[in-house]
C-alpha cells in the first residue's frame, strides 16, 4: 500500500506510525517527505534533535516565530499558542539557549506556520512533557492552524506512554517489507563491575544559575542512598538536566555543597570521579573514528560486554556517526554502564527506543542497583519510571520535593 | 547501515541546487570554526593563530570558490567582532585558499608528511601576505607574532625587517598545526558525510582508499 | 526627526569606511585625540561605552602596553630614524590611538545596529540571497556553536575522559572537542540550510529586509550628521597629511 493513499484519506489529521526500531519508519516518512517534495508540494520532515531545524536566521524567539509566519492566514493564532505553551517568556532569548522541549515546540510551531502539506514528526515528541505533548496533539487534531496539513508520526516506547488523543494509527509494515534482522539490545549478557566505593550523595544548598540574577536551581537539598534508584522529574527547562552536570562537574558549583561518603567533594575540579552520567545527545559524546575504539577506552573485559549489550558486535568497524541515533543512544548508554563509578546518571536513556529495548533498559538498571550503584534517572516516561520502581524526586521552582 | 546513509535531506536533482545547499550549510561553519580557534588561541595565550581551519576544510569540502567566499567573510566578520585589525589581512585568506585548494586537488591532506609541506607552503604564503600590511601597525596587532617582532626590534633591526621575520617565523609553524588538525578531522569523517561531499571538492583525493 | 535616533543602515556603512580612511590619515596627536573624543561621545548617547572599554582592557592594554615599552624603553627611538625615546614614545601612542579610533568607529556604525538592521546594512553592499543568509547564520548560530563546544566538554566530562581541569588535560581535549564538533556542525548545517531552501526562507528574509528598510526613512537626519562628521574628519586629517608631507 501506498502512504499517500492513507495521507489522501485523512486530509489535516495526524496519523502515527506503529512499528518497533529498525522497522523502516524513518525511511519510510523521509521517503515520503521527499517524493511529495519533488511533486511540488511542501513537504517538512523533524527527526528527534530538533535544534538542526531551527532556522538560525533570526536572533529571538518571537522573530523565529515570525520569520516562519510571515503572511500566514493563522499568524495570529500562531503566537497565541506560542502563548500557551509558555514561549513568550523566552521571546527575548536566542532559539539555541532554549532548553530541549521548548525548542521542540518553538520549531513545530515554526513549521506548522508554513502551512506544509505534509509534516513528519519522527520522535519528535519524545522530549516533551506530558502537558506539553497533549497541547501539541490537541492543535494538531483540532486547530485551523493545522487544517492543511497532513502530519505523520512516530512514537517509541511504552504503550501507557502513548497518546491516546490520535485514534488514526497504522502499521509500517502495511507500507514496508524489512528482512533485516535488527540488532539485539540486551540486558542478559550485561556483566556490570562495581566500584570499589559506594556510598551516599549528598547535596546542601546548591544555587545555580546561568546567568546573573536568574537562578534556575534554588537550594537543591538531597541524600541520595546507594543501591538505589532515583528519578529526576519536572517539567521542561526546570534544571533537571542543569542539577545532573553539577552533580557530574561538567558545569561549576557556586554555591552549596556536594558530598560522597561525608567527605566534601569538588566535581568541578575533578569531574566524572564520582558521578558519571549518559548524556540526552549521544553525538556529543562520541569521540572516534570506530566503534571498536570508542570502546577502547574502557577495561579490556568491558569492552566486549559493552558492544554485546549495545548490540554492536558486528560493527565494531563502522564509524559510530554512521549508525542510526537508536543505536548511537544504546551504544553510549552501554559505555557509561560499563565504568567503574559509584553514581550514574542517565538522562533520557529511552528516547527512540522500543518497548523491548526500554525493558531491557529497566533490567540493566536493576542489575546495576543490585551490585551496589546509585542510580539517577531523568525521564518524562512515567511508566520507564513505575518499572524501575524508582524513589522520585520532582524539581519545581528551583528546588527538590520528594513524590 | 547503507540504506541510512542515503541522501534524502538533499531532494532536488538540479545539481546547482544542490551545490548551493552545500555552500549555505558549510559556509557559515567554517567562519564559526574560524573565529572559535582565533578567540581560543588568543584566550589560552597560545602562540599560534589556528583561525584558517574552518577555511581549509570549507575548501576541501566544496572547492576553492567556497573557500574564498569563508576566507573574505572571516575576515570582514572578525574585524567587527574579534579584532579590527582583521579585515586588512584579507589578502592573506584570498591567498591562502588559492593555494590550500590547489594542494588539495593534488591529495596533499592525504597523509601526515604531505600536510606538513603543504603546512609550510601555506605558511610562506601567509607570511607573504601579511608582513607589508603588519608595518601599517607599527609592528603591533596583538596577536603571537608580536613577540618575535618585539625580539628583533630590540636587537636594533629596522621595523621593515623585524616584520617579516617575524611573520616567517612563526606562519608556517602554524599553518602546520592547522594542516594536521584539518587531516585529523577528514580523517574522522563518517561515511554519510564523505556521501554529501563526495561530488563537491577535493574531500575524496584526501581520504585514504 | 529625531536626532538621537538610529541612523538609517547605508549611512552608517558609508560613515564607516570614510571614518577608516580619515583614520589611516591621521598622523598627529591632537587630531587622533579629537577624534577620539568625538567619537566616545556618540559611543555616550548610544550607552556603548562599557563595550568600547572591554575592548580597551582586552586589545588595548597589552598592545599599547609593548609598544611604548618596545619603542619607548628598548629602542628608545621611532622607526623613521628619530632618536629620542620621546619620539618612541609618541609614535607608540600615535599607534595605540589609531587602534582605539578604529575599534570605536567599527562600534559606532556597525555594531551598534540590531540584527535586522544589519541585514538590510549588508543587503545594500551587495550581500543577499544565500550569502546575506549565510552571514545572518554564522551570526545568529555563535549561541549554539558556544553551547555545542560546552556540550561535547560537558560530555568528555560526563565519561570521565576529562578527569582534571589542568591546561595539558584542557588542551589534550581540543582534537576530539573539535572533530566531534567539524562532524556533528555540518550534518546539521546541511538539514537546515535545506530548510531554508525548502521553506523559502530566504525570500521571507528579503521581504523582512524590504520591510526593516521601509521604516527606516524617517531616521536620516541623524545619518545625515553621522556622514558628515565622517567626511569632516576624512577631510581634516587628509589635510593635515599632505601638509605634513
Amino acid at each position: 500500500m501506498n502512504i499517500d493513499a492513507v495521507l489522501t484519506s485523512h486530509p489535516g489529521n495526524p496519523i502515527v506510525l506503529e512499528g518497533d526500531n529498525f522497522s523502516g519508519r524513518t525511511d519510510l516518512l523521509r521517503r515520503c517527505v521527499a517524493d511529495r517534495s519533488q511533486q511540488g508540494d511542501q513537504a517538512i520532515y523533524l527527526g528527534s534533535c530538533v535544534h538542526r531545524y531551527l532556522s538560525s536566521l533570526m536572533p529571538s524567539v518571537h522573530d523565529e516565530l515570525y520569520i516562519h509566519a510571515l503572511g500566514a492566514r493563522h499568524e495570529k493564532s500562531l503566537f497565541r499558542f506560542a502563548e500557551s505553551f509558555g514561549l513568550t517568556r523566552c521571546f527575548s532569548q536566542s532559539p539555541f539557549v532554549l532548553s530541549g522541549g521548548e525548542q521542540v515546540l518553538l520549531t513545530i510551531l515554526a513549521k506548522l506556520a508554513l502551512e506544509p502539506d505534509v509534516l513528519a514528526l519522527d520522535g519528535t515528541l519524545a522530549e516533551l512533557d506530558q502537558v506539553n505533548k497533549i497541547r501539541i496533539v490537541q492543535m494538531l487534531r483540532a486547530s485551523p492552524i493545522a487544517e492543511k496539513t497532513s502530519t505523520l508520526l512516530t512514537e517509541n516506547g511504552y504503550a501507557a506512554d502513548r497518546m491516546e488523543d490520535l485514534p488514526i494509527r497504522r502499521s509500517v509494515g502495511e507500507f514496508v517489507t524489512t528482512s533485516r534482522t535488527p540488532p539485539r539490545f540486551c540486558a542478559s549478557d550485561f556483566c556490570f563491575i562495581p566500584s570499589i566505593n559506594t556510598g551516599c550523595l549528598e547535596a546542601k544548598g546548591i544555587y545555580f544559575g546561568y546567568r546573573a540574577g536568574s537562578l534556575i536551581l534554588r537550594d537543591v537539598c538531597f541524600r541520595l542512598q546507594p543501591g538505589c534508584i532515583y528519578s529526576f522529574e519536572g517539567g521542561n527547562g526546570v534544571g533537571k538536566s542543569t542539577l545532573a552536570q553539577i552533580l557530574v562537574g561538567a558545569l561549576p558549583l557556586h554555591r552549596g555543597s556536594i558530598s560522597f561518603n561525608g567527605r566534601v567533594l569538588n566535581p568541578w575540579k575533578n569531574p566524572g570521579q564520582t558521578v558519571v552520567m549518559h548524556m540526552q545527545n549521544p553525538d556529543f559524546q562520541l569521540f572516534s573514528d570506530s566503534v571498536y575504539k570508542e570502546l577502547s577506552d574502557l577495561p579490556d573485559f568491558s569492552s566486549g560486554s559493552a558492544a554485546r549489550l549495545a548490540g554492536v558486535e558486528d560493527l565494531m568497524t563502522e564509524h559510530p556517526f554512521d549508525l542510526p541515533f537508536v543505536l548511537r543512544k544504546r551504544l553510549t548508554f552501554s559505555i557509561i554502564a560499563h565504568l567503574k563509578r559509584p553514581w550514574f546518571i542517565f538522562d533520557e536513556p529511552t528516547v527512540g527506543q522500543d518497548i523491548q529495548t526500554c525493558d531491557q533498559m529497566v533490567a540493566v538498571l536493576r542489575k546495576m542497583a543490585r551490585n551496589g550503584a546509585g542510580i539517577i534517572v531523568i525521564s518524562h516516561s512515567q511508566e520507564f519510571i513505575r518499572r524501575l520502581e524508582t524513589k522520585r524526586l520532582w524539581l519545581e521552582d528551583g528546588s527538590i520535593k520528594e513524590l | 547501515m547503507q540504506k541510512e546513509n542515503q541522501d534524502y535531506a538533499v531532494t532536488s536533482d538540479n545539481e546547482q541546487q544542490r551545490k548551493k545547499v552545500l555552500l549555505m550549510a558549510t559556509v557559515p561553519i567554517g567562519l564559526l570554526l574560524n573565529h572559535a580557534m582565533g578567540i581560543l588561541t588568543l584566550y589560552l595565550k597560545l602562540p599560534l593563530y589556528l583561525d584558517n581551519i574552518g577555511m581549509f576544510l570549507v575548501t576541501i569540502l566544496v572547492g576553492v570558490p567556497a573557500g574564498v567566499i569563508t576566507g573574505i567573510l572571516s575576515s570582514l566578520l572578525g574585524g567587527l567582532l574579534i579584532n579590527p585589525v582583521i579585515p586588512y589581512y584579507t589578502a592573506s585568506p584570498i591567498a591562502l585558499a588559492l593555494v590550500a585548494g590547489w594542494m588539495a586537488k593534488k591529495g596533499y591532506f592525504r597523509s601526515i608528511p604531505r600536510a606538513i609541506v603543504t603546512g609550510i607552503l601555506l605558511g610562506l604564503v601567509g607570511a607573504t601576505c601579511n608582513a607589508p600590511l603588519v608595518i601599517l601597525f607599527s609592528g603591533f596587532t596583538g596577536t603571537c607574532t608580536d613577540a618575535t617582532t618585539a625580539l628583533l626590534l630590540a636587537n636594533g633591526q629596522s621595523l621593515f625587517t623585524s616584520a617579516f621575520f617575524a611573520n616567517f617565523v612563526n606562519d608556517p609553524f602554524d599553518k602546520i598545526i592547522q594542516c594536521l588538525l584539518v587531516v585529523w578531522m577528514i580523517r574522522g569523517f563518517p561515511k554519510k558525510l564523505q556521501i554529501r561531499f563526495a561530488n563537491s571538492g577535493y574531500l575524496m583525493r584526501n581520504l585514504i582508499k | 526627526m529625531n536626532l538621537f535616533a538610529s541612523p538609517p543602515s547605508l549611512y552608517r556603512g558609508l560613515a564607516c569606511f570614510i571614518g577608516l580612511f580619515g583614520t589611516f590619515m591621521a598622523n598627529r596627536l591632537p587630531l587622533l585625540l579629537g577624534g577620539l573624543l568625538i567619537v566616545l561621545v556618540i559611543m555616550g548617547i548610544q550607552g556603548k561605552l562599557r563595550e568600547f572599554a572591554r575592548f580597551g582592557l582586552t586589545v588595548l592594554l597589552h598592545i599599547g602596553g609593548a609598544l611604548i615599552v618596545i619603542w619607548g624603553f628598548v629602542r628608545k627611538s621611532g622607526p623613521n630614524g628619530e632618536h629620542s625615546p620621546e619620539d618612541g614614545v609618541l609614535f607608540a601612542v600615535l599607534t595605540i590611538l589609531r587602534l582605539a579610533l578604529l575599534g570605536a568607529i567599527f562600534l559606532v556604525t556597525v555594531l551598534t545596529l540590531s540584527p535586522d538592521r544589519l541585514s538590510h546594512l549588508l543587503h545594500t553592499f551587495g550581500i543577499r540571497g544565500w550569502a546575506l543568509a549565510g552571514v545572518i547564520s554564522y551570526l545568529n548560530l555563535w549561541s549554539d556553536f558556544r553551547r555545542n563546544i560546552k556540550q561535547i566538554y560537558a560530555s568528555r566530562c560526563a565519561r570521565r575522559l576529562m578527569p582534571d581541569r589542568s591546561f595539558a588535560t584542557r588542551l589534550r581535549q581540543m582534537p576530539y572537542t573539535l572533530r566531534t564538533l567539524f562532524i556533528s556542525s555540518p550534518m546539521y548545517s546541511l538539514d537546515r540550510a535545506q530548510t531554508w531552501e525548502s521553506g523559502g526562507l530566504i525570500h521571507r528574509l528579503e521581504r523582512l529586509d524590504k520591510r526593516t528598510s521601509a521604516t527606516e526613512d524617517s531616521f536620516q537626519l541623524s545619518g545625515i550628521l553621522l556622514l558628515a562628521l565622517a567626511t569632516g574628519w576624512a577631510i581634516t586629517t587628509t589635510v593635515y597629511f599632505f601638509k605634513s608631507e
